[in-house]
């Protein structure tokens, strides 16, 4: 993707290149719209450009934004749960065929904590290790998060251990 | 399910430039608020200092005696009589925009159970489990009609809940998975808050405290789990014994506590039966638990005894 260096904030474009499609999906898969989703990503970019520590490298770096940024999910959901809504045709949007939605509309029904390990795990490919390192959570808790979420959505192990 | 199917349809969400547009210009535009305004800000700070002091000399020449040192206000004049935390009301299907929570809850004998931040200590679940009570049913989605929240209706897919022993199962229940994941559930909806005994007293603290650690909200917010242990238990015990006098102020008539992020702490006690409850305290006597929709003021002096400790 290119540079968009017309826009104000140069350093922003760059990392928005690098990591904007995974936090929209971190947000979107927590909040369930895209207003929430984009409140999240504006909270995590900034606390990136301005309150971050030294990174190591470009994967400390990841794993450290995908920390706050599931926490700052959590807080959004712990201070509007009540009223937040999951908008059925946003999600939708994404996709051409019925049974996508679907797919997509069992892993927001999923509880919360099972979502950031369902995400790195199916998604982005994390072993249960970087999963434990990147949440800060055990791996005994990263098996049973996941079991849990596999369960819920009935995945099937596929050769898998767990 | 297949697992590529996950991948397909997460790899399927992405971001459009409309969003990239706009968080670019809100965050130059903080950027850019933080320099236009830090000169002005100073300025006026000195002014306002200058101010300060001339009103200050002049106010202790007029009178020449101490001011009287009367109890802090609270933060936000809110209501402060008795909060009554509606039921929990499931979402209606017929509604254009579904609505459903994320959060792991439970359907028992009329009442909704939501998970909960207390933790169960590892190996402490077996000691926990009183009863039996059931198992629950993985049926309540976004679609769900007023008919489907029977019984052990649930978020949590296909689970066994039990009783805990020494709490009431009309406010908390449990499950009980693999890998020491036990899991707590509280009812704190339908209920009256007159005082913080209307919920503090339910989860019984009090007496009970085995250990004590705290976080400070840098730590908590980037989850680098900085946790120190809290050696001296005497002002816990203090600040426990006080919290069934705090008085409830609504959530939504304080919106901006939870913005305030210098001024949080987070303490986790670990209680005789294996449970540790997270509390979250805010500058100036304000208490919160959970996802209870109200802070919990405390008297000063105690609360504060306590929040300096937590360096």
């Amino acid at each position: 993707m290119q540079k968009t260096s017309r826009w104000p904030n140069d350093n922003f474009s760059d990392k928005y290149v690098l990591y904007g499609n995974m936090l929209f999906r971190i947000c979107m898969i927590f909040l369930g719209n895209k207003e929430d989703a984009e409140e999240a990503m504006q909270e995590s970019f900034i606390k990136l450009m301005y309150k971050s520590p030294k990174f190591i490298d470009d994967q400390h770096e990841k794993a450290w934004l995908i920390r706050i940024t599931t926490n700052i999910c959590k807080d959004m959901l712990r201070n509007i749960w009540r009223k937040r809504v999951v908008k059925v045709g946003e999600i939708e949007s994404f996709y051409d065929r019925p049974s996508d939605t679907y797919i997509m509309e069992e892993i927001l029904k999923l509880p919360a904590k099972y979502k950031a390990v369902i995400y790195l795990y199916y998604f982005e490919d994390y072993s249960i290790k970087q999963i434990s390192e990147t949440l800060g959570i055990k791996d005994s808790t990263v098996k049973m998060r996941l079991k849990r979420g596999r369960d819920i959505l009935k995945i099937e192990l596929e050769g898998e251990e767990l | 399910m297949k697992k590529n199917d996950i991948k397909r349809v997460i790899g399927k969400i992405e971001s459009d430039k409309g969003i990239e547009y706009r968080l670019s210009k809100k965050i130059h535009k903080k950027q850019n608020r933080k320099g236009i305004f830090m000169p002005f800000l100073s300025i006026a700070s000195i002014v306002i200092l200058v101010c300060i002091g001339i009103l200050g000399v002049n106010f202790f020449k007029k009178y020449d005696k101490p001011i009287d040192n009367t109890p802090d206000t609270p933060l936000h004049s809110a209501n402060s009589a008795a909060i009554s935390i509606p039921k929990l009301e499931l979402p209606n299907s017929s509604s254009s925009n579904a609505m459903f929570d994320m959060i792991g809850l439970i359907v028992y004998q009329g009442r909704i159970y939501t998970q909960t931040g207390t933790k169960i200590n590892p190996g402490s679940a077996e000691n926990l489990i009183e009863e039996k009570l059931g198992t629950t049913k993985d049926n309540i989605n976004e679609w769900s009609k007023q008919d489907d929240y029977v019984e052990f209706a649930s978020t949590i897919g296909v689970q066994d809940v039990y009783s805990v022993k020494g709490y009431d199962k009309n406010f908390r229940i449990m499950t009980n998975g693999e890998l020491h994941n036990a899991q707590f559930y509280e009812c704190l909806n339908g209920i009256t808050v007159k005082t913080g005994a209307d919920i503090f007293n339910k989860l019984k603290i009090e007496n009970n405290i085995k250990t004590a650690k705290y976080e400070a909200y840098e730590s908590w917010n980037y989850s680098k789990q900085q946790y120190k242990e809290m050696g001296d238990l005497k002002t816990l015990n203090n600040f426990v014994g006080e919290l069934k006098n705090t008085i409830p102020y609504k959530q939504e008539s304080m919106p901006k506590m939870f913005e305030d992020s210098e001024n949080q702490k987070f303490i986790y006690i670990s209680l005789s039966d294996g449970s540790e409850v997270q509390l979250r305290l805010f500058k100036n006597g304000y208490i919160y638990y959970d996802s209870v929709p109200v802070f919990l003021k405390m008297e000063n002096k105690v609360f504060n005894e306590l929040w300096d400790e937590l360096l």
